[in-house]
């Protein structure tokens, strides 16, 4: 079994995270944001996937849009990132890091529940009986 | 990256594109998904062009790239939200009316031509009760009926004609009388009463014309033509006047045979 693909339901969970953090380089439009996706190793992300998660910011106010002339195209809607959409792309990191290190923390072999609390290590409440 | 110049914005609507033309049935189906939820025309017209500037970049079909139109319009509509344009129920209030206005008044044209009084027992007007009924539940209706036009469509055809027929039938029933009308009065009246409601129908479906064509927010090639709504106000006429001009031909054909 490849080790090197991202199971999708994993991927659901933070692709708009990875798509805002795209974003954070400066206006891009969806094709740039699938391809960056892409070489950074999440695999083909469908068309029918990522435009309802980039109208899912439009409306949230997360980036403000903007069509120009494409190169050779019909045209591209560029996206760019509002002040709300920076503060949830550095809340949303923050969140992933704790998330991860509790993940990482939970699998990695001989680790304990008690060790993943936020407060450092507690008395597990469940019971061992 | 690259710092593009802004893209020209001449309205076009989207069926004059040569990409919604070679994927038509694809685009149909998308167009008429978000219609049937009363997104905007402009607003439609920009998740088509998000289509079509996708797969001019990857070189993908609509469906390799964006799946089942249906079902990919659904989702697009669901996470984007937009503002809803409300005439639907207006005109299906103002259609169902003038179907009721013209079966009653078009009745009363053989009691007319006899010098009677128009009559009505009480299976005549649940009859006629149901069916309106059922003509105002058609905007809930609409989308299962557009979707399967004979397993849907056809059998409530049937039944708005059943409770037509069965108002006719029930003329002759023996049932207790629940109203006697003046027959002159109410085909004249009534005739009277469609010709308003055609012009408020006409006047909802032309009101926002301009505003809610599908246009693209792309580059019009050269060559193609812009929007245009002269074709969109001719449209709006034709179902206005449909009621009106039926109204008439039934009334002559029962005057005829009475």
């Amino acid at each position: 079994m490849p080790t090197d693909t991202t199971p999708s339901e994993w991927l659901r969970g933070v692709l708009e995270l990875c798509v805002l953090r795209v974003m954070a380089e400066g206006p891009t439009y969806g094709y740039a944001i699938a391809t960056e996706l892409a070489t950074a190793g999440f695999g083909d992300i469908k068309g029918g996937t990522l435009y309802p998660l980039l109208a899912r910011l439009e409306k949230n106010e997360l980036v403000s849009v903007e069509w120009r002339a494409g190169e050779g195209g019909p045209g591209r809607k560029y996206f760019t990132l509002t002040a709300a959409g920076h503060t949830q792309l550095e809340s949303g990191l923050t969140q992933w890091q704790v998330f991860s290190t509790r993940v990482t923390s939970h699998l990695s072999p001989g680790s304990t529940s008690h060790d993943l609390s936020p407060a450092g290590p507690t008395t597990s409440s469940r019971s061992t009986a | 990256m690259n710092d593009p110049t802004p893209a020209q914005t001449l309205p076009q609507e989207v069926w004059q594109r040569p990409f919604v033309k070679t994927h038509d049935t694809w685009c149909g189906h998308f167009v008429l998904e978000l219609r049937l939820r009363d997104v905007p025309g402009p607003v439609i017209g920009e998740r088509l062009a998000e289509v079509e500037g996708h797969c001019a970049e990857t070189g993908e079909t609509p469906s390799e790239a964006f799946g089942d139109p249906t079902d990919y319009a659904a989702r697009i509509d669901q996470d984007s939200a937009p503002e809803r344009v409300s005439g639907v129920w207006t005109v299906a209030v103002v259609a169902a009316l003038q179907v009721v206005a013209m079966l009653v008044g078009t009745s009363a044209v053989p009691a007319w031509a006899r010098s009677e009084s128009l009559t009505y027992n009480l299976g005549q007007v649940v009859c006629l009760g149901l069916t309106l009924l059922l003509l105002l539940s058609l905007p809930l209706l609409l989308r299962p009926m557009m979707r399967h036009p004979w397993t849907v469509g056809a059998p409530l055809v049937s039944v708005v004609l059943l409770g037509a027929g069965g108002a006719a039938l029930s003329g002759r029933a023996e049932l207790p009388t629940v109203a006697q009308l003046p027959a002159p009065l109410v085909a004249v009246g009534l005739f009277a009463a469609v010709l308003v409601l055609a012009w408020i129908e006409y006047r909802e479906l032309a009101r926002d014309v301009d505003s809610d064509l599908v246009t693209s927010p792309l580059a019009v090639t050269t060559g193609q033509p812009t929007a245009t709504s002269s074709a969109a106000r001719r449209a709006a006429l034709a179902p206005a006047c449909l009621i009106p001009a039926a109204y008439l031909a039934f009334a002559a054909f029962s005057w005829l045979v009475a």
